[in-house]
């Protein structure tokens, strides 16, 4: 393969680029793969599994070979553009392409039959894996990834009447078949510009117009017509309900935008592309595919080499032999397996230079890079033929990729050898060449029919212009009976190149019983690489179906799925500079971070404080600080993320009655009562304190985590289970800040800042305030077990009030705590949190919570299970306290709680710290009928070893709570 | 990822919406309280699904989905 230019380089369009360490230069905006043909070099990749030397065989994202590194990213070097200060290195090789330190593998090849890594390292016995996993794992995969974090892709939306994926003959043809000025139309194809296969094929003519020229004025009509055209726009994946997810491209060949595209009616012009033969030594750099040698040649000007031979079983093949000779290229000839080739076709053929031999099948390829091509005739005689590009045309994949993305089946179709679309599938109608049709007129004509279809199921007007018809005929597609080669004396007939799989590795496979196509694929790994088998897949169904003994129609095929064609996950991914997801922030957020909090992130995505290190301290330090201040001074935290709703209305008790395990009717208004919410099933769902403001209005105050959960569940009660009720339930979340001042001198602080609490303001009150001029309402409650105050006001406000009350609080040594030490502060008390101890597994009663539950009351969500849990009460986890034997040692969360040495799990530690307290460590455990235990010793469980606890009553801390009532 | 009628908001993105499938309702007496609680007929075809439309109109919503098809059917 020596490649060179057909058009020389003029200095203005010339840029110079970098490949595997080569200065080359190459025409601005070319494919990579191009730039490297016109500079000669034939050997550009290695493949995957032998490292064998590999060429550019396809064009566009029909490449299975030539993967490159880039800056940008790993892509295919058909895709990447050509521009100054490119710098690209071959994938899967070191040091380059042309020498590669793993080619060695290639020799060892025979030894790695189909199953090589399985049968070897991890088959019956074998123990081996382990020790080689890492190795191969390291071997395996395709290029690096660059250092640098890849650019985030805009997304965009958009909606259509008609989306077309295709600006071939048949896409074209489908989108003028829609009256354009009266609906919306969006139209998108892969290439530079419209026109598909007929840009390279200047011979075909279209309502009395050059092909290329008909795609170009059809396109640009569309346009004026308010159609949307997309160039350099790949459809990667359809989904249920005319979602098109499609990657636009820079002319950089760069990602650059994501669609969602959701249409009313698709039509799927998606084309074919062509297959390679399966003969021995198919891979040598200087084979590839004819129709990409005359895209190369006629797209950009660009021979493939010195001297063709084209190796075809189809009619059209012999079109596309002589479109390339006409491009310039010194096609020599036409070799083709079948004994009566279109007699027509040979005399145009011989007139453009062409000798034409039929009858002749090839057997192998001389020299890599190529150097000739060995044939044997139907008479047996073997010939071989000098050339250093061997172009292989065995018939067309339809394809049908998009069509099967989401559930469109496919029917065998004989005389394509292929599988095309069994009728149209949920709004998708295909058309063209991927539909099945094999000549020029009939692409026009289904597409034309396609798109009639597509628009009256839009509700669209059908476009009343006679349908484009092709002058003159050109030849079909329909590819003859392949003859599928063996491996000849250890000569590998590729099937699929990307993942390097032979038909001997096929064939073999069939034999040790992988008879379903699945299988096979996940076996053999065809049709898992790069090109996901676009290349190879015909050909290996074809090898099973013949192995099988079957028609090719009964294997079926794999099931396809999105992307089509190779995405980086940088264009999917939104990304929120470190965070995968969206994070939310309370209006406090940003003084906790200026003040160099530890930022957690905490139910519904809440970034919040886990603790306010000081200079030079560690997180232990922090946190006893913070516990300490809270205990025996006063501290303040941000409550901002914990859920609040508002329920209003006349039966507003009636509905919380039935919501909650708690009776909530009888609270006077301005008190709370701690409450639960339980699942149908009578276990745990959530906690907090439901206060009543008025006789016909409740502020519920949920747990953080559970803050969106309990607000449809609130809303799933009103609807649908007591749809009777007149209440309203707002989620008031984010429109009330949560400042708590807790701690022995709380009082004062508040009292300090001008904060004036009622009289008689008992615990778990509430009461409406005035706070530096703004309404708040204050509660008496908290989650430390110490005198606390809860103050709910504006969140615009919270960072002013914030601000005055550490500034009051100064006098009193208050300290801003953070999730840490709140930790902390619960356990020492044996408050539960939910999802720590209420882990949807616990009722009420395994928590030590009956005294909220009141099961007197006639209904409420959860009432008859946990009835039915209270008649069979043993062998329930149980809450309870765990004092380690070693009071210095903190148990670690998670560990295994044992009754003694030798027997089995009993339960956990749900919750585990140093308390600065009691000076020791502490922790909360659910063990199976834990209560009985208390007093008795059990057996901690833990990585290396085990340690002893005494199970206590869960509460350290001032059990009979008179501290937070004081 | 089909578009979910909704009677308020008309088709909307699947992803606004939360599925709650066959909720089981709110079991009253003991009798049928497993098969409330923990039976579901996983049919295929036509079934009855609730769907909150959690980032739109919040009301929930009574719809049939032909499990097979993805589509909603009247
Ligand atoms: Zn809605």
């Amino acid at each position: 393969m020596s490649g060179y230019r057909l058009l020389p380089l003029v200095p203005d369009d010339t840029v110079e680029i970098d490949f595997d360490g080569m200065r080359l230069s190459a025409r601005r905006g070319e494919p990579l793969a191009a730039s490297l043909i016109a500079n000669g070099l034939s050997t550009v990749a290695r493949s995957f599994k032998y490292h064998r030397p590999r060429g550019i065989v396809g064009f566009g994202s029909w490449e299975p070979n030539a993967v490159v590194e880039t800056p940008d990213g790993i892509e295919l070097a058909t895709n990447v553009r050509a521009f100054d200060g490119l710098n690209a290195r071959a994938a899967n090789c070191w040091p380059s392409a042309r020498f590669d330190a793993k080619s060695f593998l290639g020799t060892f090849s025979a030894l790695m039959p189909a199953g090589f890594y399985y049968k070897t390292f991890r088959g019956p016995g074998g123990r081996l894996w382990p020790l080689f996993e890492p190795m191969i794992r390291k071997a395996a995969g395709i290029g690096r990834l660059p250092d640098r974090p890849a650019a985030e892709t805009p997304k965009r939306n958009a909606h259509c009447d008609v989306l077309v994926i295709g600006a071939g003959a048949a896409g074209l043809a489908a989108a003028r078949a829609v009256a354009s000025n009266a609906s919306r139309i969006i139209l998108l194809d892969e290439g530079e510009a419209p026109g598909g296969r007929l840009l390279d094929r200047p011979d075909l003519r279209i309502d009395g117009v050059d092909g290329r020229e008909w795609a170009r004025l059809c396109a640009k009509s569309l346009a004026a017509n308010g159609v949307r055209v997309l160039a350099r726009t790949t459809a990667i994946g359809r989904y249920d309900g005319g979602l098109v997810v499609a990657l636009e491209r820079s002319p950089e060949g760069r990602p650059a935008r994501l669609w969602k595209i959701r249409a009313k009616s698709i039509v799927l012009a998606t084309g074919a592309i062509e297959r390679p033969l399966v003969f021995p030594d198919n891979d040598r750099p200087g084979a590839m595919l004819l129709t990409a040698a005359l895209a190369f040649a006629v797209r950009h000007g660009v021979a493939v080499g010195r001297e063709v031979v084209a190796v075809a079983d189809n009619d059209a093949a012999y079109d596309d032999a002589v479109a390339l000779a006409m491009a310039g290229v010194a096609v020599r000839h036409i070799v083709d397996p079948r004994v009566v080739p279109d007699p027509e076709l040979v005399a145009k053929a011989r007139a453009a230079g062409i000798e034409c031999h039929a009858e002749f099948t090839p057997t192998g390829i001389v020299g890599s890079p190529v150097r000739g091509v060995r044939l044997v005739g139907g008479d047996s005689r073997s010939r071989t033929l000098d050339c250093d590009v061997v172009a292989m045309s065995g018939g067309t994949t339809p394809l049908v990729h998009l069509h099967s993305h989401s559930g469109g089946r496919l029917r065998h179709v004989g005389k394509l050898r292929a599988f095309v679309p069994d009728g149209p599938h949920d709004g998708a109608w295909s058309a063209g060449a991927c539909n099945g049709a094999a000549s020029l007129d009939e692409v026009l004509r289904d597409g034309s029919a396609a798109g009639r279809e597509a628009a009256r199921a839009a509700g669209c007007r059908v476009d009343s212009t006679a349908p484009p018809r092709a002058e003159g005929g050109d030849a079909r597609a329909e590819p003859g009976s392949e003859p599928l080669a063996a491996d000849v004396a250890h000569r590998k007939a590729f099937v699929d190149f990307a993942a390097d799989v032979t038909i001997d590795d096929l064939r073999l496979a069939a034999r040790e019983g992988y008879e379903s196509v699945e299988l096979l694929k996940r076996y053999t790994t065809t049709g898992m690489a790069i090109d996901q088998g676009r290349m190879g897949n015909l050909a290996a169904i074809e090898a099973l179906a013949q192995a099988k003994r079957v028609a090719p129609g009964l294997v079926g095929t794999t099931t396809y799925r999105p992307p089509f064609v190779p995405v980086p996950f940088s264009t999917i991914a939104d990304t929120n500079g470190t965070l995968l997801r969206p994070s939310r922030a309370t209006t406090l957020t940003a003084w906790h971070e200026a003040a160099g909090a530890v930022m957690y992130e905490a139910g519904a995505h809440w970034r919040r404080p886990g603790y306010y290190p000081q200079a030079g301290d560690t997180m232990e330090a922090a946190v006893r600080r913070e516990c300490r201040a809270v205990r025996q001074m006063a501290g303040m935290y941000d409550s901002s993320p914990l859920g609040k709703f508002e329920v209003v209305g006349p039966d507003a008790a009636t509905f919380l009655d039935f919501v909650y395990a708690t009776r909530l009717s009888d609270l006077a208004p301005g008190r709370g009562r701690y409450a639960l919410q339980l699942h149908e099933d009578g276990r745990l769902f959530d906690d907090g304190i439901v206060f009543r403001t008025a006789m016909d209005r409740y502020f519920v105050t949920t747990t953080t985590g559970n803050a969106d959960a309990c607000h449809q569940r609130f809303e799933y009660c009103r609807q649908i289970l007591r749809p009777e009720l007149r209440v309203g339930v707002l989620n008031v979340t984010e429109q009330w800040a949560d400042i708590v001042v807790c701690g022995p001198r709380a009082r004062a602080v508040l009292a300090d800042t001008g904060l004036s609490l009622p009289e008689r303001f008992p615990f778990l009150g509430l009461a409406a305030c005035s706070f530096a001029g703004l309404p708040v309402q204050v509660a008496r409650a908290g989650f430390t077990g110490e005198l606390s105050f809860e103050i709910f006001l504006p969140a615009s406000a919270a960072p002013q009030a914030w601000r005055d009350l550490l500034e009051a609080g100064r006098r009193h040594a208050i300290a801003p705590v953070g999730s840490e030490a709140n930790h902390v502060l619960r356990i020492e008390k044996g408050f539960i949190s939910v999802g720590h101890e209420a882990d949807g597994i616990c009722g009420p009663d395994d928590l030590g919570l009956s005294f909220a539950v009141h099961a007197d009351k006639p209904d409420f969500v959860g009432r008859q299970a946990l009835l039915r849990d209270r008649a069979s009460p043993s062998g329930r986890p149980q809450l309870v306290g765990l004092m380690a034997r070693d009071p210095q040692f903190v148990l670690p969360e998670g560990s295994a709680v044992l009754r003694a040495q030798g027997d089995r799990t009993r339960g956990f530690v749900t919750a585990s710290c140093w308390s600065d307290a009691l000076g020791r460590s502490l922790a909360m455990a659910l063990i199976e009928d834990g209560r009985s235990l208390t007093g008795s010793d059990v057996t901690l469980a833990l990585a290396d070893g085990t340690a002893g606890a005494q199970v206590v009553p869960p509460s350290f801390y001032d059990p009979k709570g008179e501290r937070q009532r004081g | 990822m089909r578009l979910v009628p909704c009677p308020d908001c008309g088709p909307r993105e699947p992803g606004e919406f939360v599925c709650l499938g066959d909720s089981g309702g709110h079991p009253v007496g003991e009798d049928g309280l497993a098969e409330a609680l923990y039976g579901r007929a996983n049919a295929k075809g036509p079934v009855e699904e609730l769907w909150w439309h959690k980032f739109g109109c919040r009301r929930w919503l009574k719809l049939r989905r032909n499990s097979a098809t993805n589509e909603f059917v009247p």
